[in-house]
C-alpha cells in the first residue's frame, strides 16, 4: 500500500519536474553547495537558477518535508526521499542551500515557540532570510562552552558584547543564530543562551577573514552592544547548551550528506587526471589504479553509510551520534580528494593566478587549499573523536573534568 | 536497498549470537588447535550448529540472495567468537552453490544440506587469468580417452577434514572450465595437513591422475565462467562477514579492556590517545559494515555490480580486521601478547582470512579491472 502511494508520488513528481525544471540546469548538480543560497543581499544568481527557485517555492518544496503551517511542502519522510532521489538522478541542484533549511529551521522545529516558527520558518521557504551560524569565539573553538560573548539582561533586552570568529559567510547572511553567555557561575554550559538576531541591528560588524586559498568564505563578526529581544531567545535561557548540540548535529550531518553528494564523479576525474598527467602510452600506472580503487572503494563505503543513516532518519529517527562518523569521514574523504588531484598535477597544480595554468588546474588548487579547512570547521576530526569515544563508546571522562 | 537488518534477520542473528555467547568462548581454540586434535573443531558443537538449521538456509530462505544474507550473518556472529567449525565452506561452497547450479535433486544436495557431509572448496587461491577467466589450479587431462585430475589445490580451510572439495576444473583437452564437487576419499588425494597460526583445519590436496567421473562434475562449458565468478562472490561475502565479526568481536574485548584496566589512578579508556584510536577503529567498522551488507544484498542484480561490491566488502572487511587486530593487541598491552590472552587470536585469524580468497591487492585489482580504469 505504502509502495503504491510512493510509486504514483514518483511518476507524478517526475512528470511534474520534467515540465517545470529549467532545461539547462538539468545535470548540473554538484552537491548541495551549489545552488541558490537567497537572502537580502543577494546579488549575482542565474536566471535559470531564480526561476527554478521560484517554481520550487511555490510547489512549498524548498523544504518538502517542512509542515505546510510553516511554508513547507508538508510531504511525508519517504516523500521527500522520493523528492530527493529524483533531484538526484536528475542531478538537478537543490532550489535553495543555506544554513537556515538545514541547521536553524531544524533547530526551531524542535524547540522554536509557534511565534518564533510562525516569523522565522516561512521566512527562510522563501528564501527570503539567509542564516548564519555565530558559534567559534578567539577563545572558544574546539572548547566551544567556554564562549565569552555576553548578554546583559535589561528589562525585556540582552545587550550582547563580544566577538564571533569563523562565521561562515556572515557578510552575505541577514539574521545569525548565536552562542552568548548569560551566567558565569556554575558549569560553563549551563549559563549558555541560544540567541537569534538580525545582523542589521545597530552595533554589529561584520569582517571577512582571507583564507589559504584565497577566499574569504569565513568572517568575524563584533558585537558591541547590540540590543536583543528577550523573545528571540530559542529554547529556555541557560539552555542554550542543548538546543547547540542538537543544532550541531543538523551540522554534521548536512556536511556529511553534502560531501556523499558532491563524491559521485570522483572516481572518473581521478582517472582522466591520472591518465593525463601520469599516463604511460595513455594507460594509467598500476599503482595509481591501486591508489584510485582505495579511494573509490572508501567513498562507496562512505555513500553507503550515508545511506543507511538516512534510512533510520526516514523511519523517524533524528539525527544523532552517527553524525560525528560521517563528519569525521566525509571530510577526509574530501581532502582526500584533492590531495590526489594535486599530487596527480604535480607542478601543473602549482599555480596560484594567471597565465600558464588551465582554470580547472587552478580552481582544483584553490579547492585543495580550501579542503584543509574541512577536518577544521564544524567541530574538528578531533572533537568528533571526542564525541565518538565518550558518547558513542562509553568511554570515561579524562581526569581534568 | 535497506542496510539495516530487517525483521526476520534480527530474530536470526540473536538466536546465532545467543548461541555462540554461551557455547562458543575464543579460549576453547587453545584445545582444538594444531595437528594433535583430529578435527580442529568440536564435533558437538557443529552438531548442535547443524540441529540449529543453520545448514537449512538455504532452503528456508526466500531467494538465494536473500539465504545468502542469512548465511552472512550466522558467518558474521561466528566470526565474533571466531568459532572454528566448517560452516561457511560447507553452507556456501557446498548447499548454497549446489543450488546455485541447480543441483538440488543431487543426492548430495540433501546429504550436505542435512550435515552429513563437510565440504571444503579450492577457490581460496585467488589465480585468475584476468578478471573474466578464473584460472583453476588442478586441470583435467584426457588419459586414454578418460578424464582426470591433476594438480595441487594449496591452502584449503577444512581439507583434512573434509568429505568433499567443490573446485574450479580447468579442461585441457576442450580449453573450457568448469565446477566440480569431488569426493575426498583417502584412495585418490593426498593430503598434507597443515598446521596454521590460525588453527583452523586446512590442508593441501594433491590429485594425481584421480578419475573424473560423470557425478564429480557439476557443470561445463561456457556457463561455467560466470558461475565460478558467482560462487566466488559469494564466498568472498561470507569471509567479509566472518571478518567483520572477528573486527567487532576483537574490538568490543579491547573496548572492556580500556573501561576496566587501571593505570595511572583510572581506567586507560580515558586517555584520549586511546579514546582517538578507540573511535578511529569504531568508525572503520561501521564503513566495513556498510560495505558487507551492500554486498550480500547484491546477488539479485547485475554481475559486474555484484562482483565490485563483493571485492570491495572483501577488502573493507579484511583491513578493518587488521587494523583492529593490529590495535587490540596493542592496546591490551604487555598481557595481550601473551599465550593466555585471547585477543592474538584475533590477528592470527586476520592473517589467513585477509588472504585467503585473494588479498586487498588482488581485489582493488579486480575492481578497477571491472570498472574499466
Amino acid at each position: 500500500m505504502g509502495e503504491c502511494m510512493n510509486d504514483s508520488f514518483k511518476r507524478e513528481t517526475r512528470a511534474w519536474l520534467e515540465a517545470n525544471a529549467p532545461k539547462t540546469l538539468l545535470g548540473t548538480r554538484m552537491g548541495k553547495f551549489d545552488g541558490y543560497w537567497g537572502g537580502r543581499k543577494n546579488e549575482e544568481s542565474a536566471d535559470d537558477v531564480l526561476r527554478w527557485f521560484e517554481v520550487m517555492k511555490e510547489k512549498g518544496w524548498t523544504a518538502p518535508a517542512w509542515p505546510k503551517a510553516w511554508g513547507g511542502g508538508g510531504l511525508l519522510a519517504e516523500e521527500a526521499e522520493v523528492l530527493n532521489q529524483l533531484l538526484q538522478e536528475y542531478r538537478l541542484p537543490p532550489p535553495l542551500v543555506g544554513f537556515g533549511l538545514t541547521m536553524i529551521g531544524p533547530t526551531l522545529l524542535d524547540f522554536g515557540s509557534a511565534t518564533q516558527k510562525s516569523s522565522h520558518l516561512p521566512r527562510i521557504c522563501k528564501g527570503e532570510i539567509r542564516w548564519c551560524q555565530g558559534y567559534s569565539e578567539p577563545g572558544a573553538g574546539s572548547d566551544l562552552a567556554s564562549l565569552r560573548t555576553k548578554a546583559v539582561s535589561d528589562g525585556d533586552d540582552f545587550i550582547v558584547s563580544g566577538q564571533k570568529i569563523w562565521t561562515s559567510h556572515a557578510d552575505r547572511s541577514d539574521w545569525i543564530f548565536c552562542l552568548v553567555r548569560t551566567s558565569s557561575t556554575g558549569k560553563k554550559q549551563e549559563g549558555i543562551t541560544f540567541l537569534v538576531f538580525d545582523l542589521n541591528s545597530p552595533g554589529v560588524e561584520v569582517r571577512n577573514i582571507e583564507l589559504i586559498s584565497g577566499a574569504s568564505p569565513f568572517c568575524e563578526v563584533f558585537l558591541d552592544e547590540v540590543r536583543v529581544p528577550k523573545e528571540n531567545v530559542i529554547g529556555e535561557i541557560g539552555d542554550g547548551w542543548r538546543v547547540a548540540k542538537a543544532l550541531l548535529n543538523y551540522e554534521r550531518s548536512m556536511i556529511g550528506e553534502a560531501i556523499g553528494g558532491q563524491m559521485a564523479r570522483v572516481e572518473a576525474e581521478l582517472l582522466s587526471l591520472a591518465a593525463e598527467y601520469r599516463g604511460v602510452g595513455g594507460e594509467v600506472p598500476t599503482s595509481l589504479k591501486d591508489t584510485i580503487a582505495k579511494f573509490s572503494m572508501r567513498e562507496r563505503a562512505f555513500v553507503l553509510t550515508v545511506q543507511k543513516v538516512r534510512e533510520q532518519w526516514i523511519s523517524g529517527k533524528k539525527p544523532g551520534l552517527e553524525s560525528s562518523i560521517l563528519k569525521v569521514v566525509g571530510s577526509e574523504l574530501k581532502q582526500w580528494r584533492w590531495e590526489l588531484a594535486e599530487e596527480l598535477r604535480g607542478l601543473e597544480g602549482s599555480g596560484w593566478a594567471g597565465e600558464g595554468f588551465s582554470e580547472e588546474a587552478l580552481s582544483d588548487t584553490r579547492q585543495w587549499l580550501r579542503s584543509r579547512a574541512n577536518t577544521i570547521e564544524g567541530g574538528t576530526t578531533e572533537i568528533q573523536l571526542n564525541v565518538i569515544a565518550k558518547r558513542v563508546l562509553g568511554l570515561p571522562l579524562d581526569g581534568r573534568r | 536497498m535497506e542496510l539495516g537488518l530487517c525483521e526476520e534477520e534480527v530474530i536470526l542473528a540473536t538466536s546465532v549470537r545467543g548461541f555462540i555467547e554461551a557455547e562458543c568462548p575464543v579460549s576453547r581454540l587453545r584445545a582444538l588447535r594444531g595437528l594433535e586434535h583430529p578435527l580442529n573443531y568440536s564435533e558437538e558443537i557443529w552438531g548442535e550448529m547443524i540441529e540449529l538449521g543453520w545448514l537449512s538456509l538455504v532452503e528456508s530462505s526466500e531467494d538465494r540472495c536473500a539465504a545468502l544474507a542469512n548465511i552472512a550473518i550466522v558467518a558474521e556472529a561466528m566470526g565474533h567468537s571466531l568459532c572454528v567449525e566448517p560452516f561457511v565452506s560447507t553452507a556456501v561452497g557446498g548447499v548454497w552453490a549446489l543450488a546455485e547450479l541447480s543441483h538440488e535433486e543431487n543426492p548430495l544436495f540433501a546429504r550436505i544440506s542435512e550435515g552429513n557431509a563437510v565440504v571444503a572448496h579450492g577457490f581460496g587461491l585467488a589465480k585468475w587469468d584476468s578478471v573474466e577467466n578464473p584460472a583453476a589450479a588442478v586441470w583435467v587431462d584426457l588419459v586414454e580417452g578418460k578424464e582426470c585430475l591433476n594438480g595441487e589445490l594449496r591452502f584449503v580451510e577444512f581439507g583434512a577434514v573434509a568429505d568433499y572439495v567443490l573446485l574450479p576444473l580447468s579442461f585441457s583437452h576442450s580449453d573450457g572450465l568448469g565446477i566440480g564437487l569431488i569426493s575426498l576419499d583417502e584412495a585418490r588425494v593426498e593430503r598434507i595437513r597443515l598446521d596454521r597460526v590460525d588453527g583452523r583445519n586446512a590442508a593441501h590436496l594433491r590429485f594425481s591422475q584421480r578419475p573424473l567421473g560423470a557425478e564429480d562434475v557439476l557443470i561445463r562449458g561456457s556457463e561455467a565462467v560466470g558461475k565460478t565468478r558467482k560462487i566466488f562472490d559469494a564466498l568472498c561475502v561470507a569471509a567479509a562477514s566472518e571478518m567483520l565479526g572477528a573486527a567487532q568481536g576483537a574490538f568490543d574485548r579491547t573496548l572492556d579492556y580500556l573501561k576496566t584496566r587501571e593505570q595511572f589512578g583510572g581506567p586507560i579508556g580515558a586517555l584520549q590517545a586511546l579514546q582517538h584510536r578507540a573511535a578511529r577503529m569504531f568508525v572503520e567498522i561501521q564503513l566495513a559494515r556498510s560495505a558487507v551488507r551492500a554486498a550480500s544484498l547484491s546477488f539479485n542484480g547485475g554481475d559486474r555490480d555484484r562482483s565490485c561490491a563483493c571485492s570491495m566488502a572483501k577488502v573493507l572487511a579484511g583491513e578493518t580486521l587488521w587494523l583492529v587486530a593490529k590495535e587490540s593487541v596493542q592496546m591490551h598491552g604487555g598481557v595481550g601478547m601473551t599465550d593466555e590472552c585471547d585477543i592474538g587470536f584475533y590477528l592470527k585469524r586476520a592473517t589467513v582470512m585477509r588472504h585467503s580468497l585473494g588479498d586487498e591487492t588482488f581485489h582493488r585489482s579486480r575492481w578497477s579491472a571491472l570498472r574499466q580504469y
